[in-house]
């Protein structure tokens, strides 16, 4: 059995805050703290890198788990925001944390999906290939690419790292996964000459649509009715899209956390930063975790709660 | 033909958080508190209640009550 034994985040210290914003964006209080619900977003160094990010998470993971560099047998990254186009920066990771010349690295090129569609991925890979401790990034740094002036994505997105240790002590299995891609909605979430551009209005009503559907057939699909889910760890788009998508799929609001207030939509970070703590709560036996964004695509997975972890 | 009471009819759903009942039929919309998220619902409540799409052009059109069954009168024709 490969799983989650372990995640560990790192937020860079900088913010910027969105009620700084408020006259040049025509916007109040309420728009900052009931609808988008981000009053900080998480800003990296100027001169830190995809890679740099990574290696500060990891570094938390280490310390967390006492892993050691040679039990690393396989790396991912997840990013769109690579240090460079050429190599992967899983590469240029592995150069930097020392890794065995036997260990495997590849990127997977995946926004706000990233996390549930690379964690599919990477434990795949690993029980085909009898690997039993890999270890999974994520880190997009949007700030890279938005446009400071632009109200639809400045107001959102902040940088942010994880690594998530998957081994063959995992506190989570997985069951069933659920994937999907609208492409000809591409045009919608795109960077265009190092720019981020982003049609909210469709973003927004592609997220409310599919994701009760898709969690319907998530649950159907690993035979587990609603009732018996602890948590619903969605991607944190806004605050907005995920109280609409709560009310149109009759959620308890308890059973959903929004934490990013105070650093915003780290993409493919969004999700493994709230496991991080939910993970460490026993009584949340199963955790419905589901990541939509650029591609338009989606994902969603079942965590169960080994016996390891009672 | 819609009216604006049938239009408050169906953009009153529980995700649309502005009461709608004391919206007036003329006035900006956005002068009554309705922001460009909460529009996002309304319009989608419109598209999925009539089964039409909505083009982002035409959002600027919906400015009103009054403007918005005048729209869909132009469309469900």
């Amino acid at each position: 059995m490969i799983g989650i034994q372990d995640i560990a985040s790192y937020i860079p210290e900088q913010r910027i805050s969105n009620y700084t914003k408020k006259e040049k964006f025509g916007i109040d209080d309420k728009f900052i703290e009931e609808k988008i619900g981000i009053k900080h977003v998480a800003l990296k160094n100027n001169d830190s890198e995809t890679s740099s990010l990574c290696i500060r998470a990891f570094e938390n993971l280490r310390h967390n788990t006492g892993l050691k560099i040679d039990d690393i047998e396989t790396i991912a990254v997840v990013t769109q925001n690579p240090d460079m186009n050429i190599p992967h920066t899983s590469a240029i990771l592995h150069g930097m944390l020392g890794l065995s010349e036997s260990c495997s690295c590849f990127d997977i090129s995946l926004g706000c999906s990233g996390f549930v569609h690379g964690l599919s991925i990477i434990q795949s890979f690993m029980l085909s290939n009898n690997i039993k401790k890999g270890v999974f990034f994520t880190a997009d740094p949007y700030s890279k690419i938005v446009i400071t002036e632009d109200k639809n994505t400045s107001l959102l997105f902040g940088d942010a790292a994880t690594a998530t240790l998957i081994s063959d002590m995992p506190l989570y299995k997985s069951g069933i996964f659920t994937f999907g891609t609208s492409g000809r909605e591409y045009n919608e979430l795109r960077c265009d000459n190092g720019k981020l551009y982003m049609n909210g209005r469709a973003v927004f009503n592609f997220s409310v649509r599919y994701i009760p559907i898709d969690i319907k057939k998530l649950l159907e699909k690993n035979q587990i009715p609603i009732e018996n889910i602890n948590r619903f760890v969605f991607h944190q788009g806004s605050k907005y899209m995920i109280d609409t998508i709560i009310s149109r799929m009759g959620l308890d609001k308890n059973r959903v956390p929004f934490d990013i207030c105070d650093y915003g939509n780290t993409v493919s970070s969004s999700i493994p930063i709230i496991l991080e703590k939910e993970i460490k709560n026993p009584n949340n036996k199963y955790i419905v975790i589901s990541g939509f964004g650029v591609g338009l695509s989606w994902s969603s997975g079942l965590l169960i709660r080994t016996h390891q972890g009672k | 033909m819609f009216d604006s009471d049938k239009v408050k009819q169906i953009i009153n759903t529980p995700e649309v958080t502005i009461n709608i009942a004391d919206l007036k039929n003329d006035v900006l919309l956005k002068d009554q508190g309705v922001d460009s998220l909460e529009m996002m619902n309304i319009t989608l409540a419109i598209e999925e209640n009539l089964n039409i799409g909505i083009p982002d052009d035409d959002i600027v059109k919906l400015s009103t009550l009054d403007k918005i069954a005048e729209y869909i009168n132009t469309r469900i024709k």
